[in-house]
């Protein structure tokens, strides 16, 4: 089964690649033959440097891209909402429909190259739609998004946390707004793995490594590239999640395939299933996908059974979803106020009822959230604060000599 | 010199054929030409594959990394041999257990045939990954085949969804099965009894006349039933993604859809697609030509 999480994430893999037709019919004549791919871990495909959150990219704006102007009146709709399944709760699109008096529309895409295709084709016009980190650049390139007026977005300064008012992958949020926040570490069932806990090993990230052998076959990796190698680099030491170094990802590799021979290792995206069900005890797991776990318990298992590490100092994987503008959007200004919103820490709060992601609010504490029962205390681990946030391994765009070196070591993995 | 006889009207029968060559060249011939193209084709730098529709600029550097992969020792070796491996089984399964249904069907039910029909047609109603995540219900350590072994005194019932090889096979020949059937079905059925009854009226035995008249005149059947659950199989993989998870069940179909669904290196998808084309096309010419054969044989 693939989630949206899962679809948003091999969409990263072709962060690079976006599956921009429009963006190629441009670059028709920048082809590149086979093979005469060179490593540049400083440019990313398009064209733009790689953002990393100590080389912080400000994205340019063309002079025939600019934002809408201040103080304009709402169109009257439909607004139309391009997004992932099932990545918002009705109640919170119901809301801004009551009070803004305009329909929305939501179309969905199962994959990021579907809806990059669609949306550079110009066949299909939409207002919002929600990018990602790393391929925010190439949107920007090929002119997909519009940049934002902040006039209409009060909420962006009011509520969000600052790390993330001003990010390094969008210095300014000249073009996006975030949306949700996410942690990716270790899942695991207690009741049938008493006393373990990854905090409590010298190397919590060789967890599965340590644990697995002796419960092979119920074990499981996200079926992510990017995570997935992640968890590979993390064992083998390595805290650099967009490393382009071959050995560094050769090292990954290695230890994956020794983990996949040891522990019979299965790759899915469903892990909130698995460990629920109880078909799989030790999972690496979205903090998201974790905190809606407890839905999927059989009846009568108790919550307290579902655990989950991440590290505390925020030394781990993590990221986050954004919403943009569209830059052929007929109702920018609903747009744009539709984007504030959606950070409206009330709008949140529901929204979290449904997605099980929380969005980085400054209202939006763990002991909010846990407050609310939106989340049970046990899983208090799946929620952040924004000092973690900043420590965080956060994942950005691959160079394209990077992105066939990952992908490649990835392969070797899946079918070792 | 002499002129060949021509039917009357027989161009205006050809005429019939049209609809079915424009449908062919558009939806059969332009597709594998355009996978051709993106197979062959280069990059841009947003590495996204760019289509080479000039034939004397395709670039073949993707197929030669995916046929030097697809061989013995290859990093898609693996996959290739479990997909041979699986499709074999499966299709030695379907011929086990499908063969006597449809023979069943055929010659034996009478009554009960349209009943039968309708039963054998109604997986169709359902589709294919709706059946598959069912198997996950039943094949589940909990699930209702282990508690029906359990209840038939095995100890300890296998764990099917364990990244079972043979898991992934019973998976492939529940879901292709009906395809089978069948074509087999009907080729059976349009078998003229006379011939069977002629073979008993020459002393034949019941199990003589059936190996001598009923299996070789269903053999073109046979081979339709064949060739359709083993096209669909050698590209499946969502089974093994659903039934096993495990890398060690990897079929070429996985490795196609890890470079295709997303990433820098789509033409390398689509070379693997035209690997696993050239396979199929073996299987296929084999098919096309016992066809031919039987055809002369039996016309």
């Amino acid at each position: 089964m693939i989630t949206r999480r899962a679809l948003l994430r091999r969409g990263a893999l072709a962060a690079a690649g976006l599956g921009a037709s429009g963006l190629l019919g441009a670059c028709a004549d920048t082809t590149t033959p086979v093979g005469a791919i060179a490593a540049d871990a400083d440019v990313g495909p398009g064209g733009l440097p790689l953002a990393r959150p100590d080389r912080p990219v400000t994205l340019p704006i063309y002079r025939d891209n600019r934002a809408i102007a201040s103080g304009l009146r709402p169109e009257a709709g439909p607004l139309q909402f391009y997004n992932w399944i099932e990545y918002i709760n009705q109640d919170v699109i119901n809301d801004f429909q009551r009070r803004y008096k305009v329909k929305v529309e939501i179309s969905t895409f199962t994959t990021i190259d579907e809806a990059v295709a669609k949306l550079a084709s110009g066949a299909v016009q939409f207002d919002v739609f929600v990018p990602e980190t790393v391929f925010l650049e190439e949107l920007v390139v090929g002119k997909i998004l519009q940049p934002l007026n902040h006039s209409y977005l009060p909420n962006l300064a009011a509520h969000v946390w600052p790390s993330l008012q001003s990010p390094w992958y969008d210095v300014g949020s000249r073009y996006s707004v975030p949306y949700t926040v996410y942690t990716t570490g270790i899942g695991w069932r207690e009741d049938f793995l008493p006393g373990f806990d990854p905090s409590r090993l010298a190397k919590p990230w060789g967890a599965l490594w340590t644990e697995g052998p002796r419960i092979a076959g119920k074990v499981g990796l996200l079926d992510d590239q990017h995570d997935g190698m992640t968890m590979g680099l993390l064992e083998r030491g390595i805290l650099d999640p967009n490393t382009e170094r071959p050995a560094d990802l050769a090292a990954a590799k290695d230890a994956l395939v020794r983990l996949v021979q040891a522990t019979n290792l299965k790759f899915d995206t469903n892990e909130y299933q698995h460990l629920a069900d109880g078909s799989l005890w030790l999972h690496q797991a979205w903090s998201g996908d974790m905190a809606s776990a407890p839905y999927y318990l059989p009846k009568g298992t108790p919550a307290k059974v579902l655990r989950y590490w991440w590290p505390a100092n925020g030394r781990g994987p993590i990221n986050n979803d954004m919403f943009g503008v569209l830059r052929g959007a007929r109702n920018p200004v609903l747009a744009h106020l539709f984007l504030n919103h959606v950070l409206d820490p009330d709008e949140a709060f529901k929204n979290f009822s449904f997605v099980g992601y929380q969005q980085p609010l400054n209202e939006m504490t763990p002991e909010a959230v846990i407050a609310h029962g939106l989340v049970p205390p046990n899983l208090r681990t799946t929620l952040i604060r924004d000092q973690q946030f900043r420590n965080g391994l956060v994942q950005g765009p691959l160079s394209q000599y990077g992105a066939v070196l990952w992908e490649n070591a990835w392969a070797a993995v899946r079918s070792s | 010199m002499r002129l060949r006889a021509r039917r009357p009207g027989a161009g205006s029968w050809r005429g019939f054929a049209l609809p079915g060559i424009v449908w062919l060249v558009l939806f059969t011939v332009v597709p594998a030409y355009a996978l051709l193209a993106m197979a062959f084709g280069k990059e841009n730098f947003l590495l996204e594959p760019v289509p080479a529709w000039n034939p004397g600029t395709w670039n073949v550097g993707f197929l030669f990394q995916a046929i030097s992969g697809a061989v013995p020792g290859g990093e898609f070796w693996p996959s290739v041999r479990n997909t041979i491996v699986y499709v074999a089984a499966s299709l030695v399964l379907c011929f086990v257990i499908g063969y006597p249904v449809a023979y069943y069907v055929a010659r034996h039910a009478r009554r009960t045939k349209a009943l039968l029909i309708v039963l054998l047609v109604i997986p169709f109603w359902v589709s294919y990954l709706l059946r598959m995540l069912a198997w996950i219900g039943l094949l589940a350590s909990d699930g209702y085949v282990n508690k029906v072994l359990s209840g038939l005194g095995v100890a300890h019932p296998p764990n099917w969804l364990n990244g079972n090889a043979y898991s992934v096979i019973l998976a492939l020949v529940y879901g292709y099965i009906p395809y089978f059937i069948l074509p087999v079905f009907a080729g059976l059925d349009r078998i003229d009894r006379h011939q069977i009854e002629a073979a008993r009226d020459l002393g034949a035995t019941p199990f003589s006349a059936f190996l001598h008249v009923t299996l070789p005149l269903s053999r073109p059947a046979l081979l339709a039933g064949s060739a359709l659950v083993v096209l669909p199989m050698f590209g499946d993989y969502y089974t093994n993604d659903l039934i096993s998870g495990s890398p060690r069940t990897n079929m070429l179909g996985n490795e196609i859809n890890l470079f295709v669904q997303g990433g820098p290196q789509k033409n390398l998808g689509a070379c693997l697609v035209v690997v696993m084309m050239a396979i199929l096309l073996v299987a296929m010419a084999y098919y096309v030509l016992q066809t031919a054969r039987d055809t002369r044989r039996f016309a």
